[in-house]
């Protein structure tokens, strides 16, 4: 059987200045071509970091401590920058949430796509433009050829977030990484450009490693959903499985509480609350991370962290279904 | 039903480098005592303008505030200051809006010493009081906003705006900066809180699904207008005008069994 597209094993970063502070404690995920995979959990649980580290953009201060990221069976080189330079852009293409920070003002928007074509392919410069024209038109924006001589600040925050797709599609990718890729656009447009992802998933068979803390959009596109926490995978299933029976109890928290649509119930709290807050890195806790919130922690789980084991991290998975707006 | 904050035929304009931006064009509401009302948009819609014109902190061109049967616009920065205590607000980001350089016990009596109200002891009490209300420990009092989360900074922002003892709470997008257990907690704070003190919220969000949980009604903004208002279930569940329909059908339920693009159906799903 052929590798799969992308796998992380065991994946461990830290703290340079703290021995004892991990963020990310063994991350495990595989990626098949073609498919989407979302990634899902709060501010801090170590979602963005995880992509960062499959692009070799580990921010400063922070350091691998362990684990393998494979690309197509073949150890990707994470911790050197050159070799790192000729994977991104070329085999892997990312999209982050602030399109304006992934452009630069001062350039034409032609000119910054030629410039990743160019990077990585010997064409000439009036080939690479043309190109640039086409994956403009491609990705839904009228008059790509006059929007080619435009610069950024010209484009509205969509048509913006369209131009990098275009950047992040320039050399046929096989791994679009989109880091929370709508987060800063209107509702109207977030679904305008997912729909334009998806369409470019069917189209050129790429497969999306999606971060993102919208439950909302992982309903609607993601293959394959992990749930992160506290710089652990708790919870890895297939989309229509995870909303349905979600058997770890940060999981079924999460989704008892966002919003949905014909939920409420008259003289009740709004909202299902998980108690507590999210324990921060250096917080020494023994156990499960997740323990000091949890309704079902029992004794052992005070005292060993508990391994992913097939489907969840969890002592006392639980079983139950959910039914829509009952909250269990 | 007696309004407590009503507003007449609004407008309030901008010049820019572009020319005029009419950002508000003639919109008039009316919030109740005990009500939720959520002012939904897209950015840019005009919601943030109105908020600001509302709490004074913005002219408009003509119209009408109405806080309890007195008109504000208008009124002198001294006579504007009678009315603050009645009215107070909420921001998205409680970290910008929260001095960084003074302890939460100041920032949360801040308010409170302006008025001249009570004793100095009265007012310590007071906030101690305060602190509990919002679920934050009062012997933290001495510490500085950066040593809390996003949520703890929001729960001293509401603690704050509380102190006066304001009838009407204008909340501009408090939760859109939070992860979505807190935003729980948040929304769940504000509803006890309402419940318990008779609080009316002006809500601004242009989060629909979140308003449809927890608002009595809703007013649905579109380029400086309103363009439909109703009960917040029956906004969602028959959307009259075409704006609230493609916004519904926008928003990615997180149902996977519910399509993209059929929102309203998730209703009866």
């Amino acid at each position: 059987m052929a590798a799969p597209l992308l796998e992380i094993d065991d994946l461990r970063v830290g703290i340079r200045s703290n021995a004892a502070a991990e963020i990310l404690r063994g991350v495990s995920l595989t990626i098949e071509r073609g498919e989407t995979l979302a990634v899902v959990g709060e501010s801090g649980c170590g979602k963005s970091l995880t992509s960062l580290s499959v692009m070799g953009l580990l921010p400063d201060g922070l350091e691998k401590r362990g684990g393998t990221i494979r690309f197509e069976g073949a150890i990707l080189p994470i911790t050197d920058n050159e070799a790192m330079r000729r994977i991104r852009g070329r085999r892997i293409g990312m999209v982050f949430q602030e399109p304006m920070a992934a452009l630069n003002p001062v350039f034409t928007i032609g000119d910054q796509v030629a410039e990743v074509i160019l990077e990585h392919e010997a064409v000439s410069r009036a080939d690479a433009m043309a190109r640039v024209v086409d994956l403009l038109a491609r990705v839904g924006l009228p008059d790509p050829a006059q929007i080619a001589r435009e610069h950024p600040h010209r484009l509205s925050g969509g048509q913006r977030q369209r131009v990098v797709i275009a950047m992040a599609l320039a050399c046929r990718p096989d791994l679009l990484i989109a880091d929370e890729p709508t987060t800063a656009l209107d509702v109207t447009v977030q679904a305008q450009i997912m729909r334009l992802l998806q369409e470019l998933q069917r189209d050129l068979g790429i497969a999306i490693l999606l971060i993102t803390h919208n439950l909302g959009l992982v309903a609607q596109v993601a293959d394959r959903v992990a749930v992160m926490y506290a710089g652990r995978k708790v919870e890895e299933a297939a989309t229509a499985g995870l909303f349905a029976a979600p058997q770890h109890p940060y999981t079924r928290g999460l989704l008892a509480a966002t919003p949905r649509p014909g939920r409420r119930r008259a003289g009740e709290p709004p909202l299902t609350e998980i108690p507590g807050v999210v324990p921060s890195v250096t917080e020494l806790l023994s156990g499960c991370r997740f323990r000091p919130r949890c309704a079902f922690a029992g004794d052992v789980c005070a005292s060993v962290d508990p391994a992913f084991g097939g489907r969840v991290a969890c002592h006392f998975p639980q079983t139950v279904e959910l039914v829509p707006g009952v909250v269990t | 039903m007696t309004a407590l904050l009503s507003v007449r035929d609004l407008h309030c304009s901008f010049e820019t480098t572009r020319g005029t931006v009419h950002a508000v064009r003639g919109v008039s509401l009316d919030l109740a005592p005990g009500e939720t009302l959520a002012l939904v948009g897209e950015s840019g819609c005009g919601k943030t303008t109105l908020a600001r014109c509302i709490l004074g902190l913005q002219k408009p061109d003509s119209g009408e505030i109405r806080l309890g049967g007195d008109n504000l616009v208008g009124l002198s920065r001294r006579e504007a200051r009678r009315y603050r205590p009645r009215m107070q607000c909420v921001f998205q980001d409680p970290f910008s809006s929260l001095n960084p350089r003074r302890r939460v016990e100041d920032l949360i009596r801040e308010p409170l010493d302006v008025q001249g109200i009570g004793t100095p002891a009265e007012r310590r009490r007071k906030t101690s009081e305060l602190m509990e209300r919002v679920g934050l420990r009062p012997d933290w009092g001495r510490r500085f906003p950066h040593e809390f989360s996003g949520g703890q900074r929001q729960r001293i922002g509401i603690a704050r705006a509380l102190s006066l003892r304001p009838s009407v709470l204008i909340c501009d997008e408090p939760v859109s900066a939070l992860d979505v257990s807190v935003q729980a907690q948040i929304i769940n704070l504000l509803w006890e809180l309402q419940r318990d003190m008779g609080l009316s919220y002006l809500f601004i969000t242009h989060d629909l699904m979140l308003v449809e949980n927890f608002a009595d009604r809703v007013a649905m903004m579109y380029q400086g207008r309103i363009v439909e208002e109703g009960p917040a279930q029956e906004i969602w569940r028959n959307p009259q005008h075409a704006f609230t329909q493609s916004l519904i059908d926008a928003i990615p339920i997180p149902d996977p069994n519910v399509p993209m693009g059929s929102g309203r159906a998730a209703f009866s799903a």
